[in-house]
């Protein structure tokens, strides 16, 4: 009898993995990185995928010292040495005790032999955020800006905000007077457990 | 027959996806975990303390109930409830378009996606299931289980360790 679908052995053995790791990855969340990540460390030195940037690390922050920060991600966990003085940024310029478990960070530096990062000074940005659309309404201190799918963020100026123009990047005259309901803009500012960002920067598109 | 061999299918995946989702939050740090509560933005930030700290133990608890005590049916409703919960979550994330950590298995977390949603409806579909006409497992059968739900846990932590150690001012060779 001939079989009535010819599939080769190696095929249906690929396919029947495939089906079985998305079957695992539904029913246990995670597990796949979980996995890999342990096997891609059995070099005893945690390095970052081969197909990253060894110069970047981002993630949230499990563990700290006076001098370097445990930051851990999907990708694995990396230390990263951060220099002493004010070298972060956290909406100002801080020193890494403003840091504090659970923030998000990111850094770029020299990658290290013992797998770490030593981060730039200057180069560590702590909760960072960014937003784009249109002003929808003016708040005390700040305003709303609706994204182009219609999802609102508050946004609250920070006292080192700057207004500048999105094409030539000069401060606007006007300030924060420049921003008015309906302008398009976009920013970057701390991002704030309410879900709201402290702009530092805010461009004018139109 | 096809109910007899899913029943302890369901439950046996149920106990032991408590066990690793509740140990791989548990090693993650409190401040971590509350973060990731706060994210979902449906709780104040009190409630939300409280869940983040609370949350991987009642998971460890709920897995160990199903896959070690004669109790699974009670594991069973509480990991519906749990199921409820997260499906809440969810959804409420979803409908407002939120980019946020799903939390589910520690820092090896992924975005809240509409798989997070579905996997949130089949616990509560198995746990009802479960809950209805379940029977429970056999401890010699529960053991290995809960054993391997762990391994997880396990091999982050030793990544952890590993990563501590080699930056370890005697194993770099850094001088202070």
């Amino acid at each position: 009898m001939r079989p009535f679908l010819k599939v080769s052995r190696r095929s249906l053995i690929g396919s029947l993995a495939g089906a079985t790791i998305g079957v695992m990855s539904f029913a246990y969340p995670g597990l796949a990185r979980v996995i890999t990540n342990d096997s891609r460390s059995r070099a005893a030195v945690p390095t970052p995928a081969e197909d990253k940037d060894p110069t970047f690390w981002s993630g949230r922050v499990t563990a700290k010292t006076a001098d370097h920060l445990t930051v851990t991600s999907a990708e694995g966990t990396r230390i990263v040495r951060v220099a002493p003085g004010p070298t972060v940024w956290k909406e100002f310029d801080v020193s890494i005790d403003a840091i504090e478990i659970g923030d998000s960070v990111m850094a770029k530096g020299e990658p290290q032999a013992d797998g770490s990062l030593l981060a730039r000074p200057g180069w560590v940005f702590v909760n960072g955020g960014q937003w784009d659309g249109t002003i929808s309404a003016l708040r005390p201190g700040g305003l709303t800006v609706r994204r182009h799918d219609g999802v609102d963020r508050v946004i609250a100026f920070s006292s080192r905000l700057q207004v500048i123009t999105a094409a030539k990047q000069r401060p606007v005259a006007a300030g924060v007077g420049a921003l008015t309901v309906g302008r398009q803009i976009g920013m970057v500012g701390l991002g704030l457990p309410d879900r709201s960002l402290r702009a530092t920067r805010i461009w004018i598109y139109r | 027959m096809i109910i007899d061999i899913a029943l302890p299918v369901a439950l046996a995946w149920l106990g032991s996806l408590f066990a690793y989702s509740g140990s791989l939050k548990l090693i993650q740090p409190a401040a971590l975990r509350i973060r990731v509560i706060e994210g979902y933005d449906v709780l104040p930030a009190s409630a939300a303390r409280l869940v983040g700290t609370l949350l991987p133990h009642v998971e460890l608890a709920v897995g160990a109930l199903i896959l070690l005590t004669p109790y699974g049916r009670i594991g069973a409703v509480a990991a519906g409830a749990l199921g409820a919960a997260f499906a809440i979550g969810a959804s409420a994330v979803l409908a407002r378009s939120i980019h946020t950590e799903c939390g589910c298995a520690g820092v090896a977390s992924g975005q809240v996606r509409p798989a997070t949603l579905a996997r949130a409806l089949l616990m509560m579909f198995a746990a009802s299931a479960v809950a209805i006409a379940g029977s429970p497992i056999p401890s010699l059968v529960g053991w290995p289980i809960l054993a391997a739900a762990l391994i997880p846990a396990c091999l982050t932590l030793r990544r952890t360790f590993v990563a501590r150690q080699s930056t370890s001012p005697i194993r770099s060779g850094v001088s202070r």
